[in-house]
């Protein structure tokens, strides 16, 4: 089954952890005092982390892991790479709860029961522990929703028209800008733990070590915050519509992508990808149905986050100017 | 009058509609003379419709002429018509329960909707044997409803005379979806999706034996021609393709794969059916949707736009639409003309 680790493991270099201490404090004790229903701690203590260390994991009430990853600022896309990877910008993220591992098969299979729009097997390389894939962004966005209405949250996403509302506390896919944020970790390299692509096979499931397959989640070293498998075995999909050109125009705080497009982002790499494709940065925009239903991609999955315990900040009620009060994240 | 007034409506689309097409227009004579070929035919089309809140199954002239509701069924869904091959008989799928207790069940009738008799229980997307003696179907892959298509166990096979079922020799079939009947009945041709090893593809499976052969071409649900040397399916959403079946050597493959219809976003193209006489297909077609989850294209889901087409298989983009509500008009299978039963 899935691995239980009482604490976010950490990779052996801890580059450039650095710009989300604050933030990382605050939501420590967010997480610690306002977890909603049966939510714990998966630390032995539930004492707050102190400034610079992991981010705390809590496990929410279907039992899955979730990293409170702590509001900051990080800089954004790759000077030297692809060119919708430019210009680099700094970006400044709110808190929020990001999925520990990819959404696994069995997972997935326990939160689809009951949804007959949702099929318990989508999978191609079987395995409880193996991530979902051929999953399309909708199906996605479909299982974040019902993962709220199991956990009694409001659903994210208008399954009529698939537009998110970040208002809502339930489950929804990462936007771009939130899981680069998450995967990078603090650092600034090519991957979360460096830029030598030599030592991916310590953290990712890629072309070079996965044998043409995927592999059951959390198997590899996790990245500074505690996140397992940012880089490689499936790619996830993102909330937000691909635009190569984004980086020029979006906001620097909390961007969420184009209102409008035709593709969804893509993150991470996978299994069968090079470990180029694997960068932190790397954007790969896709047809969100495959461009076919009968289609599906065996490299593709995702993961879910939701906004922090108790963050009812301006940011989630769409007033950007006002900052988030530091009362709500204390022990009540 | 209606129904004439329906056939002229469809006919005067018909040229509009093939502005939207990748493939060669249709000059509005073609469509003229199309339409009157197809009411000369005697064989009709049986598809599934959604009317005032409820799936009902419902039969045409080729022409889309002289609609006939054949189930009047306000409390239950019919869906996935398939007529036998003398014409008289219908097996379907029926949507019954609600919530919890929400289950597909595979039932068998008369032409003119008597006779209702339950084939299997928690099964779907049933075929006649070409003798009609037959009618396979897939069991569900749990006993929780769903609509996903592929989420299937098995082949299982229902004699008619006697009422007793068995199940395919092959008991690792698994996550098939849409098969059909060769007319020699030595294969069964059907998709497969995320099961049996494989992502995605279209196979033959020895009726009788535990044979199972890739053939090696991309999309989803194939029909057999009715003389057994071709094949019609959906290489995409956005085309309808026939190729020759070659089982002559040890790899059983297709070739000479050709487009008999295409499409483009927004308008999908599904559920491609030989008519008797092997010269047209039937099909479906209607808009993609945002909506969740709810691929218009599934037997089930409400398809508001979709309507059903005939097309001539020796062309390329020579149609004709044959209903124009838009009321989930889906699933169109050949009824061929009454003749007296084996």
């Amino acid at each position: 089954m899935m691995p239980k680790l009482a604490r976010p493991g950490r990779p052996a270099r801890r580059p450039g952890v650095a710009r989300a201490t604050i933030g990382l404090l605050v939501l420590a004790v967010a997480a610690a005092a306002s977890c909603r229903k049966v939510e714990r701690p998966a630390q032995d203590s539930d004492a707050p982390a102190a400034a610079g260390e992991a981010p705390r994991v809590i496990t929410t009430e279907t039992g899955i892991e979730m990293v409170v990853v702590p509001a900051g600022r990080f800089t954004m896309g790759n000077p030297g790479s692809e060119a919708d990877e430019r210009p680099v910008r700094e970006v400044e993220i709110d808190a929020f709860l990001m999925d520990r591992y990819e959404m696994s098969q069995a997972r997935f299979a326990e939160l689809a029961r009951g949804n007959p729009f949702l099929s318990a097997s989508p999978s191609h390389f079987k395995g409880p522990d193996r991530p979902v894939e051929m999953i399309s962004w909708d199906i996605a966005a479909l299982l974040c929703n019902e993962r709220s209405r199991k956990e009694g949250f409001e659903p994210c996403y208008d399954e009529e028209t698939g537009k998110c509302n970040f208002q809502a506390d339930g489950y929804r896919l990462p936007t771009e800008a939130e899981w680069e944020y998450a995967c990078r970790a603090g650092s600034d390299t090519e991957y979360h733990f460096g830029s030598d692509a030599r030592l991916l096979k310590r953290y990712a499931w890629f072309a070079d070590d996965s044998g043409k397959t995927t592999h059951p989640v959390g198997q590899k070293e996790p990245n500074a915050w505690g996140l397992f498998d940012m880089h490689g075995n499936v790619a996830e999909w993102c909330n937000d519509f691909y635009d190569k050109d984004y980086y020029g125009h979006g906001p620097a705080k909390n961007p969420r992508g184009p209102e409008e497009g035709n593709r969804y982002v893509l993150r991470g790499g996978a299994w069968n990808c090079s470990a180029d494709a694997c960068r932190a940065a790397r954007r790969v925009g896709e047809d969100p149905g495959f461009a076919d239903a009968c289609f599906a991609q065996d490299a593709v999955g995702f993961r879910c986050v939701r906004r922090a315990p108790g963050d009812d900040t301006a940011e989630a009620r769409g007033d950007s100017d006002a900052s988030p009060p530091l009362s709500q994240f204390l022990h009540k | 009058m209606a129904s004439r007034q329906h056939l002229y409506l469809g006919t005067a689309l018909l040229t509009l509609l093939a502005s939207g097409l990748s493939g060669s227009q249709l000059p509005s004579a073609s469509a003229d003379e199309l339409s009157e070929r197809l009411a000369a035919l005697p064989a009709k089309i049986v598809y599934e419709t959604y009317r005032d809140g409820n799936w009902e199954l419902f039969l045409v002239h080729a022409d889309g002429s002289h609609p006939v509701n054949l189930t009047h069924t306000p409390d239950r869904h019919e869906l996935y018509p398939h007529a036998s091959p003398d014409g008289k008989k219908i097996c379907f799928v029926s949507d019954e329960g609600q919530g919890a207790s929400k289950v597909r069940n595979v039932y068998v009738m008369n032409l003119d909707g008597t006779g209702r008799t339950l084939v299997a229980a928690n099964a779907r997307q049933p075929c006649w044997k070409a003798d009609g003696t037959a009618i396979a179907y897939l069991k569900g892959e749990s006993d929780e409803f769903t609509y996903t298509d592929y989420a299937t166990k098995g082949i299982f096979l229902y004699d008619l005379a006697t009422g007793r079922t068995e199940e395919h020799p092959n008991k690792d079939l698994h996550h098939l979806y849409n098969p059909c009947w060769s007319p020699d009945g030595k294969w069964f041709l059907a998709t497969v999706h995320a099961g049996m090893g494989l992502r995605h593809g279209i196979l033959a499976i020895e009726a009788d034996g535990p044979g199972v052969y890739n053939l090696g071409i991309p999309g989803c649900r194939p029909d057999v021609s009715p003389d057994g040397k071709h094949v019609a399916w959906g290489p995409s959403d956005w085309a309808l393709r026939i190729g020759d079946l070659d089982f002559s050597g040890s790899r059983r493959r297709v070739i000479g794969a050709r487009d008999v219809v295409t499409s483009e976003k927004p308008m999908k193209i599904y559920h491609v059916d030989w008519s008797p006489c092997g010269k047209y297909v039937t099909y479906s077609r209607g808009p993609e949707t945002k909506r969740m989850g709810r691929i218009p294209e599934i037997v089930g889901v409400r398809a508001e736009g979709w309507d059903i087409y005939v097309a001539d298989a020796s062309a390329t983009n020579r149609f004709l639409r044959i209903t124009t509500d838009g009321n989930c008009n889906k699933e169109p299978d050949w009824v061929p003309p009454g003749k007296e039963s084996p």
